[in-house]
């Protein structure tokens, strides 16, 4: 038994150890995440009356990082950097809201889309809108736009 | 480096359904063909991700998502890429290149 060309157990421990290694680099990935603090908030006119839909997005003056969330019929929304609801990062941000509706016949639009954000707002070279995300537990965010 | 193709953001449940997945030689519906990247359409981090548009990019790999890039190469991009490098990837003559990402 013991002329055989190479030993099985090896093969078993270096495949186990290749495992491990790549087990390693892909948990890797999650470590350089930058810490997120929950926000919520609320998009309207200036009037008061509500953003009805469209999606905000916050970019990050510091790390660059952008949270993004959907507004509800009722002007609300949460924001969400690596996963859905996490929030976003602290410090100051750049502020978008973007709408589009699409009317190619495939989608049926049958609810009420409310007054139109302009378009100035969906860039963040031309959206004068900022907002600090705060280290604390919930950020409470109210968006204010101006009429055109 | 421009991305050329990319998998597209299909919800739980809508696979072979318009508009997410329709038939794709159907040039008069752009969403059954086409995805958009940029600014307030971010990269869908799974097929249950509620932010993520009828308009976004996404995938069932969670937390990746394969684009094919203008050089032929294909890469898996991380759904953590900020939407503005997203934009400009997906633009191609916007002027602005990428390094690393």
């Amino acid at each position: 038994m013991n002329n055989k060309p190479f030993s099985t157990h090896y093969f078993i421990t270096r495949n186990f150890l290749a495992t491990l290694i790549i087990l390693f680099a892909v948990c890797g990935c999650s470590s350089d995440r930058i810490p997120t603090y929950p926000c919520r908030g609320r998009v309207q006119f200036e009037g008061g009356e509500l953003v009805k839909t469209g999606v905000i997005e916050l970019e990050s003056i510091e790390h660059g990082t952008t949270a993004t969330g959907k507004i509800s019929p009722d002007g609300t929304f949460v924001l969400g950097t690596y996963r859905e609801d996490d929030g976003a990062v602290a410090g100051e941000h750049r502020v978008i809201v973007i709408q589009m509706v699409m009317n190619d016949g495939v989608i049926q639009h049958t609810q009420d889309h409310g007054e139109a954000v302009p378009s100035r707002y969906s860039s963040y070279e031309q959206s004068d809108l900022r907002e600090k995300v705060e280290a604390k537990e919930l950020n409470d965010l109210v968006i204010v736009i101006a009429s055109e | 480096m421009d991305s050329l193709l990319g998998e597209s953001h299909v919800p739980t449940g809508e696979l072979t359904k318009a508009p997410y997945n329709g038939p794709a030689y159907v040039g008069k519906f752009l969403l059954h063909s086409s995805r958009i990247a940029g600014p307030g359409i971010p990269l869908a981090h799974s097929p249950v991700d509620q932010r993520a548009t009828e308009f976004s990019f996404g995938s069932h790999h969670r937390g990746f998502i394969n684009f094919a890039f203008v050089d032929g190469h294909v890469q898996s991009v991380n759904t953590q890429l900020s939407s503005r490098l997203a934009g400009h990837l997906a633009n191609r003559h916007d002027g602005q290149t990428i390094g690393e990402f």
